[in-house]
């Protein structure tokens, strides 16, 4: 009977032993558990803060890549402006000082003379382009309406494209007068590349304390979600329109066109 | 014998100032008198009654200051002097203003060149038997 006894008592011993060991182990492996899904959110967290300051890293890189662009093209545009244009109006008034040395005795000297001018006139006229292009002075000297009407009736003649104008005077710093520009100019470069478009309508117009913006054409469009990445111009002129506190929206199917609209934030009256 | 054209050049650039001197002087009886390649330089020669001239040429965008003030200081200084303007930004604006500011003319420096030799030779010509400068015939000058 005591033997029996014995026996029934270390079996429940073992056996309360047995489930005192497997939920100190469960414990364990709870404890584990939660540790280790700390630790995966300590982590997660550490990468999505990561992320974060990287993509802002990334927005102000861009922003200074823009700023240094611009910058670098108004430089070049100010050394073909100045020292090129001086060099021509040195060579203007040379071919003018030969002209009346030769005209009396040498006809067929006459001739090439009036050719080398013809041909300086039509360098004088590429350089003023390529500064133009580079950094619009029309923008400074008459103001964004008049720049973009240039900038679209240029465009219409270069590409067969009917151009629709609604252009409202707006009140933004030369910055973002700039960048509005330059989103035009962005939108009728793509227009001229891809999109095969019989019309495009840019309008302009002061809403809600911001300058809105768009470009519309009604050419073979895109889809927005397949490009990712293909159009890096696209890409810049969102972090330069966010940048400058603004926002920029790409609408576009294919066979449906494609439209361009921003704002930007209006200039303080004060 | 007619006596030359005296003429004051305001002109930042030197290959263009030595290039203008050379050719107003060669072709046409015309004596620069002077240069000045900033405002001070330029306000302070207009400004001194010892100095003379019958014609100013004055550049818009210099390096220190702008042709502008000179104009303003040269039209008040001297009431005769013809005042002309040869700008490498001949833009509507800039043609405006400086008409405002007395210019007698404005033109461009890469497209104006014939234009602005053919008003100093009506000039010289004036200055010669008559007194008045005849209505210039300029051609398409830049905007």
């Amino acid at each position: 009977m005591a033997a029996w006894l014995n026996k029934y008592a270390a079996a429940a011993l073992v056996a309360a032993l047995a489930l005192l060991a497997l939920v100190a182990f469960r414990r364990q492996r709870l404890a584990a558990s939660a540790q280790r899904s700390a630790d995966l959110g300590r982590a997660q967290a550490g990468l999505l803060a990561q992320v974060e300051s990287r993509t802002q890293e990334f927005a102000e890189l861009a922003r200074h890549l823009q700023t240094a662009r611009e910058d670098e093209r108004s430089r070049l545009a100010r050394a073909l402006h100045d020292e090129l244009g001086s060099l021509l109006t040195a060579a203007k008034l040379d071919v003018a000082r030969i002209k009346a040395r030769v005209s009396a005795t040498t006809p067929e000297a006459l001739e090439r003379l009036a050719h080398l001018n013809e041909t300086l006139n039509s360098v004088i006229a590429l350089t003023r382009r390529i500064t133009e292009d580079l950094r619009p002075s029309s923008l400074g000297n008459l103001g964004l309406v008049p720049a973009l009407e240039i900038l679209a009736r240029d465009f219409a003649a270069g590409a067969n494209v009917r151009i629709e104008l609604d252009l409202q005077p707006v009140t933004l710093s030369p910055q973002n007068e700039l960048t509005v520009f330059r989103l035009v100019q962005e939108a009728l470069n793509n227009v001229a590349k891809y999109a095969h478009a019989k019309t495009v309508r840019i309008t302009l117009a002061p809403a809600d304390g911001n300058a809105a913006v768009s470009v519309a054409d009604d050419g073979v469009g895109f889809d927005t979600d397949a490009t990712r990445g293909a159009s890096f111009g696209l890409l810049g002129m969102r972090y330069r329109v966010e940048g400058e506190g603004g926002h920029l929206v790409v609408a576009s199917r294919p066979g449906a066109g494609t439209r361009l609209s921003a704002t930007l934030p209006l200039q303080d009256a004060a | 014998m007619t006596l030359p054209l005296r003429t004051f050049i305001v002109e930042d650039s030197p290959l263009i100032r030595e290039n203008l001197v050379a050719t107003l002087e060669e072709m046409l009886p015309m004596q620069v008198v002077g240069t000045a390649e900033d405002e001070a330089a330029a306000v302070r020669w207009f400004s001194d009654p010892a100095n003379e001239c019958e014609l100013g040429i004055i550049d818009i965008f210099l390096m220190r200051g702008t042709g502008l003030g000179v104009l303003k200081a040269a039209r008040s200084a001297r009431h005769g002097a013809k005042l002309v303007v040869l700008s490498n930004y001949a833009t509507p604006d800039v043609r405006r203003t400086c008409l405002e500011l007395g210019a007698d003319e404005v033109f461009d420096k890469s497209n104006d060149i014939e234009a602005l030799l053919g008003y100093c030779a009506r000039l010289v010509a004036a200055e010669g038997p008559g007194d008045a400068v005849p209505e210039p015939a300029r051609g398409t000058a830049a905007g």
